[in-house]
């Protein structure tokens, strides 16, 4: 990742930094994109996933679910680029109509997180008192318990589907949320300005929304980038367990579950579901990781992969 | 020491409690008749059986208590060890883990000990040699492992070392008592897998940590003073980064000692979260409660004394809570 | 014993005639009755540990439990059953020497087989017989087969040591077949099993069967270990360990590694690169005979209620495509789960509508029913083909059906059949000599209320028709009456729809295990050459 060609842009512009507070939100994110490599080949991957995933469906000559019996476990070849399954069916379309689920899921679970996380820490942190306390407490337990392990266990109480998969996966995040949040509320509360909010007799909420969001929403971003990451990593356990989507539904996991028993006959089953999600993981954590560091003066150094 | 000791424990006990509770509930909100799967009935049988039978049953399990009531006595019989009969088995539940604890144990030490090996000399080679190939490399090897599944990269590693090269045998344990080398020979891929997917772990939270360290006023005054990087580097940055290794070692350590569920079904290992993952295919759900509050409690535990080496080996944090 | 029937079975003719070749030479030389002889070569023989990687646990350490055909093929190693079928599918005695019934056989005498010793050391005597059968019929006891034997005995009674005799509640001309599974009544020593249901308290009751009891981790393995005074000679094995590997390919990868020396249900993808020598140091056969596949409609379920949706299901299918696709290439397409070129089939068949695929039929049907897109469940296990749900299902939705697939554990999907949360189910079915006896198992109605009925469906002119089959002493009426069971069934009521034989199965061993039989219709059974016959090769 040596050969990126952004190099030349952000070495020939040094001085773009101390410009910052001229440019608008809209050529910072831009900048901060062009600039740190990661990010780059980050987004440059998911653009090219969400493509695949949207639109590729649509190139493909092949639907993910017809069958050609007489065309079993073909090898990758010009007509079938990743080969064909069990059923002669061909694995891009499979692999791209998987990465559509994926996206969903993902997308799903952390929006939800974040829906739930968010006000929950904000409102129980500016109560404060007992509830703040029952609450904390509860976010302990849930951080007990290992993230698979509570997604595993809430799908199956759920029944398999879209919908108690986002619950499933954005439960054990929730308390992510929430810290991020309380951490942030009990900062601010005793700031100046927002006393001078209290003094001025603005609400409650108002104080929240008005003085306090705007201060969390970077750190929730970095949290919702490496939550998109870790939902598609769970969701394909899960179906790889076979408690996820169950077929007809093609996900990747549940692809990757079948290639598991066709393993010596047609690794290619294997090998290009795994590649397309562990291609999609890096993309988030690339994104993710960067806009953290961008974001913490500590680790922040000249740019470039780390 | 004591008085944070004491303090931390005290903070466990909601957790615990409230982790019980919600392993109890499992029981409660899923649906199935207990009564039918104790007596060993499917339940398309429910005509089959005669009532008197049934009612002992119910009684027998104490369903006609008030909820609350049924949760105290099955956390009694929990603290005793004591979870009931598999609904699959119809052996105490006790026995049937107990059964998986062993192969659990041995993979989780052997992919911890797979892991220190790898990440602790590589993050102490990479931060020394700061900015260089090996650091990138180890950037590199942390990518690899945050973003590859290990299932998937489990799947390719029996492709290449079972199946290919037939060096391994692709699934499934040996007792160490009865086989010491198939024992190993068993044991190598899935520690392996395991391992660097926690090494990889290890090795993020070092580098953060290393280079939170790199910025501290301590060493910009002892770079300041004259002393050369190399040694400012061994020195200080590394003795303070410590403390982060032994946290993310024992974090991991939990996790390592409840199985890992994919890992084990992949491998066909007959360990812990494998028989989760059994007794769910199964709704054995007393099975699944005494496995989940298993891994839980293990996690609370481990915690609690990951927090106490911390304390320890930072006395900043205990004077700040204390 | 005039209760002997021939099926031919084409697709593995040859390999029975050779079977049986071999099963004659080796029942050449009879028990005599006096226990524990050394068989041949015992010296050369004898030892070793046989390592067996099982697809299934043994599940329960109670003999009168209900079974599925894996762990019966474990549990038999300890229990053995009265009667058994041999390769060609003709009954043999295992536990009774001989039985004879009465004019109209409403009793059943047995004499039993002299000499068994019980793995306790205790000769078998009819008052074991007594104990056990008494044990089942007593509802209190919850034994699964009390519903089949209390529909077929009505008092056991002890003639003398070696003789037992049943009265039966009314002509039951098919008796010694029920008898031929252990859960429907094996033999352990009286008063070995206490009140508690269901339930077992340490090891399980000592059977007769060639190999005892040692342990059992649940999910894991179970250990036997040889019974020195087995009826039929001690076995050449020291011992056996089931290890069990739910996964297919785990367990061929176990069977290659030499981890286990013996796999059941391996591919046929597996079996073939074995047959092309790809694969050295492992025989493997075809099982046939189990493994049919049908579809069973929820009469009571929403939607699978009205029956121009079930005929609109049937016609949306194309059984040939439906099996290739399915099975993988291996299926038989067949409506009824008996052999083909039978009599049975052609009874069967001559009821049947062909059921040619006819989407436009199917949407008018749907149509009339004013179905309109509505989610209907295929209940189905986990164990069973996704491929095929995948392509029933297809198929099914291009005539407008909304079919969800939901392959569950065993456990969830006998659940939802006792609660009738399904729409369709896909169920195995095995061929055993007497179909009409398979079909009286899944219908079990009292007083027009269901007793077990996977469809739900009750009908006293069913009823009439399915119990007069256990009746009938001649085996021609019996093929007639089969016939007229599969109008009612699968033309009149459209309940059914059979898809055909996956002749998937394959058993594989490696070669230094000599002496190991299987044969059609008999996956994990045998009467003849099993495990205790076997020997490794040093």
């Amino acid at each position: 990742m040596n050969t990126n060609p952004m190099d030349a842009v952000s070495g020939a512009e040094p001085t773009a930094a101390p410009t910052w507070r001229q440019e608008t939100l809209t050529q910072r994110v831009t900048g901060f994109f062009l600039r740190d490599r990661r990010a780059m080949v980050g987004m440059i991957l998911l653009v090219v996933m969400l493509f695949a995933a949207f639109v590729g469906p649509r190139l493909v000559p092949y639907e993910p679910d017809q069958p050609n019996v007489r065309n079993r476990f073909a090898a990758p070849s010009w007509s079938h680029w990743m080969g064909t399954d069990r059923s002669g069916r061909d694995l891009l379309s499979r692999v791209l109509a998987g990465a559509s689920i994926s996206f969903r899921v993902a997308i799903g679970a952390a929006l939800l997180a974040l829906l739930i996380g968010a006000p929950l820490g904000a409102v129980t942190s500016y109560i404060g008192g007992l509830v703040d306390d029952v609450t904390q407490r509860c976010m302990d337990a849930i951080i007990a318990f290992p993230a698979r392990l509570l997604a595993i266990v809430l799908v199956v109480l759920m029944g398999p589907s879209v919908v108690s998969l986002w619950f499933a996966i954005a439960f054990s995040s929730i308390p992510r949320y929430a810290r991020i949040i309380r951490g942030s509320v009990l900062d601010q509360k005793e700031r100046e300005y927002v006393e001078a909010a209290h003094a001025i007799g603005e609400g409650r909420l108002a104080i929240l929304f008005l003085y306090i969001l705007p201060n969390v929403l970077p750190p929730l971003a970095v949290q919702v980038t490496l939550d998109f990451a870790s939902a598609v990593t769970v969701e394909a356990s899960l179906s790889f367990l076979g408690l996820g989507l169950v077929p007809p539904t093609i996900s990747w996991g549940g692809l990757l579950n079948d290639a598991q028993q066709w393993l010596e006959e047609a690794p290619w089953l294997a090998i290009f579901p795994g590649a397309a999600l562990a291609l999609t993981v890096l993309s988030f954590v690339l994104i993710g990781d960067a806009i953290r560091d961008h974001l913490d003066p500590r680790t922040r150094r000249r740019g470039g992969m780390r | 020491m004591i008085r944070y000791t004491l303090l931390r424990a005290l903070q466990m006990i909601p957790t615990v409690l409230l982790v019980t509770v919600a392993v109890f509930v499992l029981i409660i909100i899923i649906p199935g008749d207990p009564v039918l799967s104790m007596l060993g009935y499917y339940a398309d049988d429910v005509t089959a059986v005669p009532h008197e039978i049934y009612d002992r049953m119910f009684r027998e399990l104490r369903l006609d208590r008030p909820i609350p009531i049924q949760y105290l006595y099955w956390l009694g019989d929990a603290l005793q060890g004591d979870f009931g009969k598999s609904v699959v088995f119809r052996v105490p539940v006790i026995d049937v883990v107990v059964s998986r604890v062993p192969a659990t144990l041995y993979l989780g030490t052997a992919s911890l000990l797979i892991a220190i090996a790898v990440a602790v000399p590589f993050g102490v080679w990479a931060a020394v040699k700061n900015d260089t190939w090996v650091d990138h490399l180890a950037s590199g090897f942390v990518l690899f492992g945050v973003a590859v599944p290990g299932f998937w990269f489990g799947m390719i590693v029996i492709l290449v070392f079972a199946i290919y090269l037939g060096w391994l045998p692709s699934i499934g344990y040996v007792a160490p008592q009865e086989d010491f080398l198939r024992f190993l020979k068993h044991l190598i891929m899935p520690a392996t897998v395991l391992g660097l997917d926690v090494a990889a772990n290890i090795l993020r939270f070092q580098r953060t940590d290393f280079l939170d360290q790199l910025h501290q006023d301590y060493v910009r005054t002892a770079r300041a003073k004259g002393l050369p990087g190399q040694l400012v580097i061994w020195k200080h940055v590394l003795k303070n980064s410590l403390i982060a290794t032994v946290t993310v070692v024992g974090l991991n350590t939990a996790r390592l000692l409840g199985g890992s569920t994919v890992i084990e079904t992949l491998f066909s290992y007959p360990g812990l979260s494998r028989l989760l993952i059994e007794a769910i295919y199964a709704r054995d759900f007393p099975v699944i409660q005494a496995v989940v509050l298993w891994m839980v409690v293990l996690v609370v535990v481990v915690n609690f004394f990951v927090d106490l080496i911390y304390a320890y080996l930072n006395p900043r944090i205990r004077y700040a809570t204390a | 014993m005039k209760l002997r029937k021939r099926c031919h079975f084409v697709s593995m003719f040859l390999i029975g005639v050779w079977l049986v070749a071999v099963a004659a030479a080796a029942i050449g030389t009879p028990a005599t009755g006096v226990a524990a002889s050394k068989p041949e070569a015992w010296e050369q023989r004898q030892g070793g540990i046989l390592t067996i990687g099982s697809s299934k646990d043994m599940n329960t350490k109670h003999p009168f439990t209900r079974v599925t055909s894996v762990d019966e093929f474990i549990k038999m190693m300890m229990w053995e059953p009265i009667t058994m079928y041999d390769l060609a599918g003709n009954l043999h005695g295992i536990l009774a020497e001989s039985w004879e019934p009465n004019a109209d056989a409403s009793e059943w005498t047995f004499k039993l087989r002299r000499g068994v010793k019980f793995h306790n050391g205790a000769e078998m005597t009819s008052a074991d017989w007594i104990w056990c059968y008494n044990y089942i019929l007593n509802p209190a006891n919850g034994a699964y087969a009390n519903t089949v034997l209390s529909d077929n005995i009505a008092k056991v009674e002890a003639v003398d040591p070696y003789t037992v005799k049943f009265k039966m509640v009314g002509p039951r001309a098919l008796f010694p077949h029920v008898l031929s599974s252990i859960q429907n009544g094996t033999i352990v020593p009286k008063n070995s099993l206490g009140g508690k249901v269901g339930e077992i308290e340490g090891n399980p009751p000592p059977g007769t069967g060639p190999f005892q009891f040692v342990n059992w981790t649940p999910g894991t393995q179970v250990e036997f270990k040889r019974f020195d005074d087995y009826w039929d000679g001690t076995p050449y094995l020291e011992g056996l360990r089931f290890r069990i590997i739910t996964n297919k390919a785990a367990r061929q990868n176990a069977l290659r590694a030499g981890d286990v020396n013996m796999a059941d249900r391996l591919r046929p993808s597996f079996a073939e690169r074995v047959k092309k020598g790809r694969i050295t140091g492992i025989k493997t056969r075809a099982v046939g005979g189990a493994g049919f596949r049908q579809l069973y409609f929820n009469t009571k379920g929403k939607w699978t209620s009205d029956k121009r949706v079930r005929e609109a299901f049937i016609l949306s299918l194309d059984r040939e495509a439906t099996v290739e696709e399915g099975f993988l290439g291996v299926g038989d397409p067949l409506p009824l789960a008996v052999p083909p070129d039978s009599d049975w089939l052609r009874a069967g068949t001559a009821n049947l509508p062909s059921y040619e695929r006819d989407v436009k039929r199917a949407r008018q049907l749907l149509k009339e029913a004013g179905y309109n897109g509505e989610p209907l469940s295929l209940n189905m296990t986990l164990g069973q083909e996704v491929a095929l749900g995948e392509a029933i299902v297809r198929q099914a939705a291009q005539a407008g059906l909304n079919i969800k697939m939901a392959p569950v554990e065993s456990t969830i999907f006998y659940e939802r059949l006792g609660k009738g949360d399904f729409s369709l189910l896909m169920s195995s079915g095995r061929f055993r000599g007497e179909p009409g006896l398979e079909e009286t198992i899944n219908y079990v109605c009292e007083k027009g209320k269901v007793r077990r009925s996977r469809t739900g469906y009750c009908n006293p002119d069913m009823d009439a028709l399915i119990s007069s089959y256990p009746t009938a002493s001649d085996r021609a009426e019996r093929v007639k009456i089969y016939g007229k069971i599969v109008k009612a069934v699968f033309a009149d009521e459209m309940m059914q729809y059979g898809i055909g034989w996956s002749n998937n199965r394959n058993f594989g061993w490696r070669d230094k295990v000599k002496d190991w039989q299987r044969g059609p219709g008999q996956e994990y059974r045998n009467a003849l050459g099993g495990l205790h016959r076997t020997w490794i090769e040093k």
